[in-house]
């Protein structure tokens, strides 16, 4: 007998819960459907692999196959709240398979998804954010290192020829002109690499965590907004990463509404029962996170960046084969990260001596 | 320590690893260099007496041969008038690939490549296999 807790239960929406952090969660989720809706879960079959043993699985289409259907029954698995935990271990490794079998699948933006899947598996809600931390160093600290140490990143050469083989590359060619000889090229390559130093410090400092996740989003989604492109997976998955590094609640926040307010259509977008609902007597919005509440726009903002449908929408509707031009999933994120420097890092921060939202558990 | 912090320690060292191995070559496989550089380039494949066309040079090697340089572009930039294509990873990622290719091709006539690329806009350069 289907009961309602059992659907609760499967509920492909839920966060909360299960395994995993609900910022994990959420960050799996949210990586896995873009996977599916750009077609990425086909993978591909052994081509010049990295190891020798891919040239030993017998036919090439039936071991793609295989993959496929491992990677699509862990996906809806993950979805059903099953063992979520070992599904991200999966599904982290059979992406993981897939690039060491072909050389023609391996890019940095998949090694990276793969990796992410594959380091929510092994945390907990302890230890979430230090294992995304060090990642992100890692990822972070090398992109850095690698621009330096190469002379066509210090002089500007490459960030010259790069820029003016793009769509807009006519307006930047004319815009470089105006500057002696590569200067405005070196300098936007030296504030790329000074901006990859700085992420990669600013996950070095615990403390900053908050500041890295909101620069994560920033500067990739300014790489969006110039290029029109996400980089394949980079995009969706480095800002997943920030969504996982965000402080949420441990358990569903309770939010007391009016009547007559916009939040009660975020209340019926509520798909994934990520808040307890109650109707107010007076006028005043609130939300409540164990000891800690907020009242009006410090509560309206914390609904909605902790409403896990709303990031479910834009990652379908930005990752959809039907919407040529990403660049408004730049501009929201901007709008987003503008908002959350203003209302949510300060409480992060400390720095108006309010305490963050809740403490991880 | 539990085997869980154990895994991730390893896989955060041997991304580090991998990384500090490939700088002291020329290829950036697993490194986290992604489409740090701009390679522009024209690749012909002779295979016995016959010229291959884009699509089965495009399906031999699996790169993507979309033609992204426009003449402006080329203008601009001084690259060679007989580029067409575009690659984001090193050059010798590229004829890695293509000698791979060549060697596992046990039946058939051999190919003869050749490869003009410009790394940066830079100095044009050549490579032919074999």
């Amino acid at each position: 007998m289907i009961t309602s807790g059992f659907l609760q239960a499967r509920n492909p929406f839920r966060i909360y819960g299960t395994a995993l952090s609900p910022g994990g969660l959420l960050a799996a989720k949210l990586v896995a459907l873009v996977f599916v809706i750009q077609g990425l879960w086909r993978l591909t079959d052994p081509f010049v692999p990295y190891l020798g043993i891919f040239d030993h699985v017998g036919d090439p289409k039936t071991f793609q196959h295989i993959l496929q259907a491992v990677w699509l029954i862990a996906a809806v698995t993950l979805f059903l709240n099953v063992f979520p935990r070992v599904c991200c271990a999966v599904l982290g490794a059979v992406i993981f398979v897939a690039l060491l079998s072909s050389d023609a699948l391996r890019t940095n933006n998949l090694t990276y998804t793969a990796l992410l899947f594959i380091l929510l598996s092994l945390s907990t809600k302890q230890t979430l954010t230090t294992i995304l931390r060090l990642q992100l160093i890692v990822l972070y600290g090398f992109a850095a290192l690698n621009k330096l140490l190469d002379r066509g990143w210090r002089s500007g050469a490459f960030f010259e020829s790069w820029n003016t083989v793009q769509g807009y590359g006519h307006l930047y060619h004319n815009l470089a002109g105006v500057f002696p000889g590569r200067s405005f090229s070196a300098t936007l390559s030296w504030g790329v690499i000074l901006i990859e130093f700085l992420l990669m410090i600013s996950f070095v400092i615990p403390r900053l965590v908050p500041v890295g996740a909101l620069l994560v989003v920033a500067y990739h989604s300014s790489l969006l907004f110039v290029t029109g492109s996400t980089f394949t997976m980079f995009w969706y998955a480095l800002v997943a990463t920030a969504i996982a590094l965000a402080p949420w609640p441990a358990a569903p926040p309770a939010v007391v509404y009016p009547r007559r307010s916009w939040v009660r259509a975020l209340r019926g977008l509520d798909l994934s029962r990520a808040f307890v609902w109650e109707l107010a007597r007076d006028a005043g919005l609130s939300l409540r996170v164990g000891d800690q509440s907020w009242r009006g726009r410090a509560a309206q903002v914390r609904i909605v960046a902790f409403h896990p449908v709303l990031y479910f929408i834009v990652y379908v509707l930005l990752a959809s084969p039907q919407n040529p031009d990403r660049r408004w999933g730049a501009v929201l994120a901007f709008i987003a990260v503008a908002v959350a420097t203003v209302q949510l890092l300060p409480a992060q921060l400390r720095l108006r001596r309010v305490l963050p939202i809740t403490s991880r558990v | 320590m539990s085997v869980r912090a154990a895994v991730v320690g390893v896989l955060l060292a041997a991304q580090c690893g991998v990384a500090v191995w490939q700088h002291l070559g020329s290829t950036r496989y697993f490194a986290w260099a992604p489409n740090d550089y701009l390679m522009t380039y024209n690749l012909q494949v002779r295979v016995g007496e016959r010229q291959l066309t884009p699509e089965e040079m495009s399906q031999r090697y699996r790169l993507s041969l979309t033609e992204l340089l426009t003449p402006r572009m080329r203008s601009e930039l001084s690259l060679a008038a007989d580029e067409r294509y575009v690659w984001q990873d090193p050059p010798s990622e590229v004829k890695d690939r293509i000698r791979k290719v060549e060697k596992r091709r046990s039946n058939g006539p051999p190919a003869d490549v050749l490869l003009r690329y410009q790394l940066d806009a830079g100095p044009l350069r050549t490579w032919r296999w074999p």
